[in-house]
């Protein structure tokens, strides 16, 4: 009962921030008053909403996260962090946006690198006119969407021209931000056969600092565009992320996705691909590594709404100390999307006792002709590869090492680089953690 | 150098091989063929000590130190080296990794100093030239996305970087085309040395008409029930493994 009372209070306190900023918001009111009566009418998760079941909201809201402070542009620490990064993912002539606390920082940011890329802060594209924020959907399990368009001031707004595009980095920093929300949002709009790279890292500052940081992600993708967004989640082992993707696909479009979740106390990303039009395929990969006390949780569906589409998915999840991991991921196949070809694997290593994953794969097809497959696996690593490793004189420890950096690095086998050195070194570092609680 | 005797093991309670003896001199090959079920896998598993066998009798002694105490890195330590019939794919771990961790490892074992990463690049070029592989494959994961001729040559590609004194190669020909076993088979050749032992586990004769085994033995129902050389092969392959049930029959 307190639980529930104290998000009423929440509700109705977002409710007022809502009122007391809605003048200062940029862009259309309406589709904000829309959302803000959404999350009004139907109030933020609890354990019976279906897609919460297994993550629990109270010990991250008991934080009692205020709203959004003004970004104040002379602060020292968010500038070491961006030269830092920008050293470490060798993007000194790359394009490059830098968010703090939700808000664009131009004088941080490389826009000359951006080759056919157009981008707009959001909150000026917004006030412009340019473009709008969509609706969001109904019910209790998008609260935080319906949150995120209401109270949204700021992010990003890239419009893709045809051809292979520069590579883009987007760093999105919690900088000084404690106890508060923070909202950002990425409208990404890949026009025909265009081509791009996006990396997002989602970083939090050094210190252990408690914060809930929104962040919403539209991606459309028109006819043959092939769009790719890379996530790296290092938020503060404090905080409280939330991510919404919602991507779109026309015709004979691709989407390749990488969700790498390492960080916050809970990590809540809900995907929604629509493979909108014959031919669009999809391909996602995942991975959690949870410690400590921390929670990740990955919603991922994809709507097969068109014939000849594919969806690959794959999910890695490593979980030590009491660290908890939920993988629901969904396929749906529509009446008439025949040629559907799909794969969803969840893949699950439990490295202490009191470690927990709970992984369900979904299949829901309504077409004839069809090929899909899921399936899932949890326990300790894979004895026919202990073995092949020990054959060849590896210690046990050090087989065991290797195998579990393996296991993990088979979700971004794909990146080069200095990127991929950076991933790989967090990734290690916290693995080194989990294999020592 | 390599002493089995009368070697009895069990599997989940049922007995599989039931009092197999064998003796491998320095430098020899001997193939060791049998019918599916006759317990040629479980020997060389045995041999390399994977988990999941149980030894109910007998010996295994490398150069009269006994085997079956050890565990398999400690076995390679000593210079046994297995040949998978089915090498296990490990996606996210880098082969070039893998085999220099693996080198390195073998290599403080005796006390010798590690490669770094440009000695062991020219080692694994050189050795690389002999089964006529690609570099590009030291980029890729361990048999990740493999066909089935690239993984038993990358199988023999460690046993030339790990350089053991006895190789068992279990059915290192199953699913290879001529051309692919060809390959496999001069890479094999490449390795005799009068140091280096092998014993080459197979269903079929084929493979022993590009490394010509010293020794031939019969394995069937768990021992060893006949032994000669070269010739015993190519009798095998006329007759087929049809004539062992009426031997065996005949001895029980």
């Amino acid at each position: 009962m307190a639980a529930s009372e104290t998000k009423q209070q929440l509700v109705d306190r977002y409710g007022q921030q809502f009122a007391a900023h809605q003048v200062q918001l940029p862009g259309d009111k309406d589709v904000r008053q829309q959302a803000i009566e959404q999350l009004t009418d139907s109030g933020l998760p609890t354990r019976k909403t279906e897609r919460w079941r297994y993550t629990r909201l109270n010990r991250v809201l008991k934080q009692d996260f205020g709203p959004a402070r003004p970004v104040a542009n002379d602060s020292g620490d968010v500038d070491q962090v961006v030269t830092r990064l920008t050293e470490q993912l060798a993007v000194e002539a790359s394009a490059l946006l830098v968010f703090d606390q939700g808000s664009f920082r131009p004088e941080l940011s490389q826009l000359s690198h951006l080759g056919g890329v157009e981008f707009m802060p959001l909150g000026e594209a917004l006030s412009a006119g340019d473009v709008q924020l969509a609706a969001s959907r109904d019910g209790t399990a998008r609260a935080f969407d319906q949150l995120n368009t209401a109270l949204v001031a700021d992010g990003g707004w890239l419009k893709i021209a045809a051809g292979k595009q520069p590579k883009i980095t987007i760093l999105v920093l919690a900088g000084a931000a404690d106890k508060q929300t923070n909202y950002w949002r990425l409208l990404v709009e890949a026009q025909s056969l265009s081509e791009v790279e996006i990396d997002i890292i989602y970083l939090g500052s050094d210190g252990d600092q408690a914060y809930h940081s929104n962040n919403f992600l539209d991606l459309q993708l028109s006819a043959g565009a092939r769009l790719t967004v890379n996530q790296l989640q290092l938020q503060s082992e404090q905080a409280f992320h939330v991510a919404a993707m919602q991507v779109t696909c026309q015709r004979d479009s691709f989407f390749r996705g990488h969700l790498l979740a390492l960080g916050s106390e809970l990590a809540r990303d809900d995907v929604d691909v629509y493979l909108a039009e014959a031919g669009a395929s999809v391909q996602i990969d995942g991975l959690q590594l949870t410690g400590g006390s921390q929670h990740a949780d990955l919603h991922l569906t994809v709507e097969h709404q068109a014939p000849h589409c594919n969806s690959h998915v794959t999910h890695h999840g490593l979980f030590g100390d009491h660290g908890r991991g939920v993988f629901n991921g969904r396929v749906h196949v529509f009446e008439g999307a025949d040629g559907t070809d799909s794969e969803m694997q969840s893949k699950n290593l439990l490295l202490s006792e009191r470690a927990e994953i709970d992984s369900k794969p979904e299949l829901e097809i309504y077409a004839d002709d069809v090929k899909c497959s899921h399936g899932c696996t949890v326990g300790d690593l894979d004895h026919d590869q202990l073995f092949y490793l020990r054959s060849r004189g590896l210690a046990e420890p050090q087989a065991r090492a290797l195998l579990l950096h393996a296991f993990a690095a088979a979700s971004f086998s794909e990146f080069a680089g200095p990127w991929a050195d950076y991933v790989a070194q967090h990734v290690n570092q916290k693995l080194d953690q989990l294999s020592h609680d | 150098m390599l002493k089995v005797n009368d070697l009895k093991v069990e599997v989940n309670g049922k007995s599989i091989l039931k009092g197999l003896t064998l003796n491998i001199g320095a430098g020899e090959v001997h193939a060791i063929m049998g019918p599916n079920g006759s317990g040629k896998s479980t020997l060389s598993h045995v041999l390399s000590g994977r988990d999941g066998y149980e030894v109910v009798g007998g010996s295994i002694e490398l150069d009269g130190e006994d085997m079956l105490a050890l565990s398999p890195e400690a076995r390679a330590w000593k210079g046994l080296f297995l040949g998978f019939q089915y090498p296990v794919a490990i996606p996210g771990l880098n082969s070039s990794v893998f085999m220099r961790e693996a080198v390195n490892a073998q290599r403080r074992s005796r006390g010798e100093s590690e490669y770094d990463a440009m000695d062991f690049l020219s080692i694994s070029r050189e050795k690389m030239k002999l089964l006529d592989m690609d570099e590009s494959f030291m980029s890729r994961a361990v048999n990740d996305g493999f066909s089935g001729g690239e993984k038993k040559r990358n199988e023999i590609y460690q046993m030339a970087l790990l350089e053991p004194r006895l190789a068992i190669l279990d059915e290192i020909d199953s699913g290879l085309d001529i051309d692919a076993l060809k390959v496999v088979s001069e890479g094999i050749n490449k390795l005799r040395s009068p140091e280096r032992s092998l014993i080459m586990v197979t269903h079929y004769q084929r493979l022993l008409d590009y490394v010509v085994p010293d020794f031939v033995h019969v394995l069937s129902g768990g021992k060893i029930i006949r032994s000669g050389g070269r010739e015993l092969a190519l009798e095998l392959e006329e007759s087929g493994y049809g004539w062992l049930e009426q031997d065996m029959a005949a001895a029980e």
